[in-house]
């Protein structure tokens, strides 16, 4: 079946011979966005996190079939963007990253919980990534770089 | 650099390319694009280092049999474009090489000895069709009983699974008259304590590529000890040092436990590419790599302490078992880590320590942050909770009386050269957590408490080791545009060598630290420097860095390319003697301490963690966020460790917890923020006065929840994880 999808943007048509295909390999394997990882492929760590029409979703649980249609926000098209180029800064001065193999998952739910709440306090922040694991950090400096990113983009979250 | 302070922070030089998912982890890499780009961490991409359209898919065959002599072996019909590869494919020697064994085959030959042993490497261009035939993979054992547990060890159930006595290793110490100190003592503390198996849990699951290139061999992935995995390969593959070119990509954390895994998954897969020519890929899932990959060594501790009638100690006798799997693997270092930190931060006047490592029908236990020291520093502190019961005083109190000096006597009747500032730690502690007036003030069984422990943490390896086996060496160039690049094998799994070696060559050359080079380890262009373990990164080899940025300084010629180099020699005054093990086991210690509060529920049995901080001695922080991120990463480690990391195995030996529903590490939500904060105390050995932090930060955070929860219900706590279960059984236990 042909899936259509505006990933990042852009308009993109991808031939899948099986509907159950899972979004993270499409968009990982046949359009080459490799910034969405697999940390278990089984809904449980949030290392796959993509906005799918504006919700996060574990992209290792979406069968193609039923994205296609969709709008899809990648850790890269965040990256395009001032509000994840804030985010992004905040994470590297704040050390929210150490072996970064969460860290684009993070980047994505740290998003989408700001798009929904500006100025979440730090009890908020760890609600808003409680689906996402990090092994090497235990979490505080991940929300410094959230609260940073709060501050700093001021007015870019709507 | 413009801060005249090397502690004030900056930004991660790799943080951007991580949190834009630029960076290239060994799953995210091309195939088949031209040679000659490089990829963020500076390490070429291309087919000519194993990323060609050719490359095969490797899937390992694993024994479905816990115990036994093989039989049989049963092959499918083998397709055109597929090889299976086992023992009879090995050109040089059929086992991994380790630092201190050689017992674990590459590929199982006559025996099997766990589920899981790789038996078989099966690859091919389609990863079904790999599927499929390892589906049709048989072998017959010759069973024996299974031997699941220490237990079952020491009462060789089934026969002796290793040598005659299922004993790998001992480590045996004495100090003075323990027999006479215990027949004078006026009180006698014991107790039995149990730690459990660990997961690493890297984020990121083990994968390599390995490919052939003439006479050559190459891999590269996911993995914190190039060097090693270039030993190993050309070992089994009978090459020499220069035939095995080793690469690290972005790797997603460690841990230790990519410490001896690359070397037993890159072996067998380099056998495939030697003999197919062609480039071999293997990436593990979740299930796969909690199943099979090495975890930390479960342990029993037994302290018995003896005590004069004014509560001085005279001596303590300790016994100490760690469970080593089916192999030896890296389970006689852990064992002396283990025993060499048994007791702790105090002065013993005598002792008998006897430390056994076992075997058992399980996974070999490896590499794992702390590497034996947060098993015996768990059975330590809680016995002195307990020995502090026993004689009714306050346990700080009594641990503080007993606080090493400067210039006492190690365990190995070394000598603590360097200033202790313990007291400085726990006023520091205190300030932060009022540890003191909140232990005195929740009465006992109150269902809210508050714990303290105490670590002590040797840096580098044991004893001679860095001068003896590592012999590490690193070296600087300087372009004639005056670009200087650090030419080192340490990897950066998350813990910060990116950024603190930058800083200490800037600091050295009066340069900004991203104007300094480190590309990720290519053992084609970086000498050995030795592996990324034992707390030795930072003040070894970020040492020999500094020494080589001092030496470029001082000869500096504008307009030339130099190279400069260095090699480590031990501290003068160190000694060490392999045999008897006495004399200086550590060049220095890390020292620190860690702080819990707890509230327990009475009807769930659960509990919350309310408080936590990690006060420490690092000598010097060469950046602040790079060693709080430790701190805090380390005491969640340590607490899920405690509290909730339970890895149990099954009637045959296998993990019952392999996916990631089943097995409980923390989210945001477990923990609260852990305090950090460091005192200075520079060591004259280290990058401007650093010494090594990365494992003890995960050492004792532990022990400090267990005696915050014995404070909240009353009772001891000897075994961890306390799950509410744990928790229910002992409260019922002692009604
Ligand atoms: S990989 Fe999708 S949630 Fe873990
Ligand atoms: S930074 Fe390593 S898992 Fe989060």
């Amino acid at each position: 079946m042909t899936v259509k999808l505006t990933v990042n943007g852009e308009e993109r048509q991808v031939e899948v011979k099986d509907g159950t295909r899972r979004l993270l390999d499409v968009i990982r394997e046949d359009l080459g966005l490799t910034g969405a990882k697999e940390g278990c492929g089984e809904g449980e760590c949030g290392a796959c996190s993509v906005l799918l029409n504006g919700q996060l979703v574990n992209s290792c649980l979406v069968p193609i079939a039923q994205a296609d249609g969709s709008r899809v926000l990648t850790p890269e098209g965040l990256a395009q963007t001032p509000e994840g180029q804030v985010l992004a800064e905040a994470f590297t001065e704040c050390h929210g990253a150490q072996c970064g193999f969460c860290t684009p998952g993070m980047m994505m739910a740290s998003a989408a919980l700001l798009y929904r709440n500006s100025q979440p306090n730090e009890q908020e922040i760890r609600e808003g990534l409680s689906g996402n694991i990090c092994r090497c950090t235990g979490y505080d400096m991940i929300i410094d770089a959230v609260l940073m990113a709060a501050q700093k983009g001021r007015g870019l979250w709507g | 650099m413009k801060s005249k302070n090397i502690s004030e922070t900056i930004p991660r030089p790799d943080g951007m390319a991580k949190a834009t998912g630029r960076a290239l982890y060994i799953a995210d890499l091309p195939q088949g694009d031209a040679d000659g780009r490089t990829q963020d961490g500076g390490v070429p991409v291309g087919p000519s280092v194993g990323l060609g359209t050719n490359q095969l898919v490797g899937r390992f065959y694993r024994s479905p049999h816990p115990r036994g002599r093989i039989t049989a072996r049963r092959y499918p019909q083998v397709p055109d474009g597929y090889t299976i590869v086992d023992a009879t494919h090995v050109p040089g020697k059929n086992q991994i090489p380790m630092a201190a064994s050689r017992d674990l085959p590459c590929f199982a030959d006559e025996e099997v000895r766990y589920i899981g042993q790789i038996v078989a490497i099966v690859v091919g261009p389609d990863p079904q069709v790999v599927d499929e035939l390892v589906d049709g993979i048989e072998i017959d054992v010759e069973a024996r009983p299974v031997c699941l547990n220490m237990e079952e060890s020491i009462a060789l159930k089934g026969g002796a699974i290793h040598g005659t006595d299922n004993v790998f290793c001992r480590v045996d110490l004495d100090r003075g008259d323990v027999d006479a100190a215990f027949a004078h003592a006026a009180t006698v503390a014991e107790g039995v304590y149990d730690t459990g198996f660990q997961e690493q849990f890297y984020m990121e699951g083990q994968g390599l590529i390995t490919w052939r290139d003439g006479d050559r061999v190459g891999v590269r992935g996911s993995m914190q000890c190039p060097y090693y995995v270039n030993h190993a390969v050309t070992h089994v593959l009978g090459l020499p040092h220069d035939g095995v070119r080793v690469i690290q990509d972005t790797v997603g954390g460690a841990f230790g436990g990519k410490e001896d895994y690359p070397e037993i998954m890159g072996a067998p897969m380099a056998v495939a590419s030697w003999v197919t020519g062609q480039p071999v890929k293997m990436l593990m899932d979740r299930v796969e790599d909690m199943a099979f990959t090495s975890k930390r060594h479960p342990s029993r501790c037994t302290y018995r302490s003896a005590w004069d009638a004014q509560g001085h100690l005279l001596a303590m006798d300790v016994l100490i078992d760690i469970d080593g799997g089916a192999y030896e693997s890296y389970t006689k270092i852990v064992l002396m880590r283990a025993v060499f930190t048994c007791l702790g931060v105090y002065n013993v006047p005598a002792f008998r320590i006897r430390g056994r490592g076992l075997a058992t029908n399980t996974v070999p236990s490896g590499a794992f942050r702390g590497f034996g020291a947060p098993q015996s520093l768990f059975g330590l502190e809680m016995h002195m909770e307990e020995a502090a019961r026993t004689l009714g005083v306050e346990s700080l109190e009594l641990k503080k009386k007993l606080f090493l000096q400067k210039g006492d006597s190690t365990i190995t009747e070394g000598t603590f050269r360097d200033t202790i500032i313990l007291d400085e730690l726990v006023a520091e502690a205190e300030r932060l957590s009022q540890y003191s007036q909140k232990r005195a003030q929740y009465p006992t069984g109150g269902m809210r408490g508050i714990g303290m422990s105490f670590i002590i943490h040797g840096c580098g390896f044991t004893g001679d080791g860095e001068q003896k086996i590592i012999k590490g060496e690193v070296a600087l160039e300087k372009d004639e545009a005056g670009h200087v690049e650090i030419l080192c094998a340490a990897v950066d799994f998350g813990q910060g060598p990116q950024t603190t070696f930058r800083k200490v060559v800037a600091a050295v050359l009066g340069k900004e630290p991203e104007e300094i080079g480190f590309r990720y380890p290519d053992t084609d262009r970086v000498p050995d420097s030795g592996p990324t373990v034992a707390s030795r990164t930072m003040m070894v080899v970020g040492y020999l860095i500094q020494k080589a940025a001092e030496d470029l300084r001082d000869h500096w010629k504008e307009g030339e390319f130099q190279r400069v180099e260095q090699k480590y020699s031990m501290p003068p005054g160190m000694a060490w003697d392999q045999e008897k093990l006495l004399g200086d086991c550590y060049a220095t210690y890390g020292w620190g301490i860690n702080v819990c509060e707890v509230e327990t529920d009475p009807v769930t049995w659960e509990t919350k963690v309310v408080g936590a901080w990690g006060i420490y001695d690092v000598g010097k922080a060469v950046d602040q966020r790079v060693v709080d991120g430790q701190i805090q990463g380390g005491m969640s480690q340590s607490l899920g460790y405690g509290a909730m990391e339970k890895l149990e195995i099954d009637h045959s030996g296998r993990f019952r917890q392999i996916t990631m529903s089943d097995y409980m590490v923390p989210t945001s939500l477990d923990f609260p923020r852990t305090e950090a904060s460091t005192v200075d105390n520079p060591y004259p050995y280290g990058p401007f006065g650093a010494k090594g932090m990365g494992e003890m930060v995960h050492d004792a955070g532990h022990a400090a929840y267990a005696a915050a929860v014995e404070q909240a219900v009353g009772k001891p706590c000897p075994c961890i994880p306390l799950v509410p279960e744990t928790l229910l059984n002992i409260m019922e236990e002692h009604r």
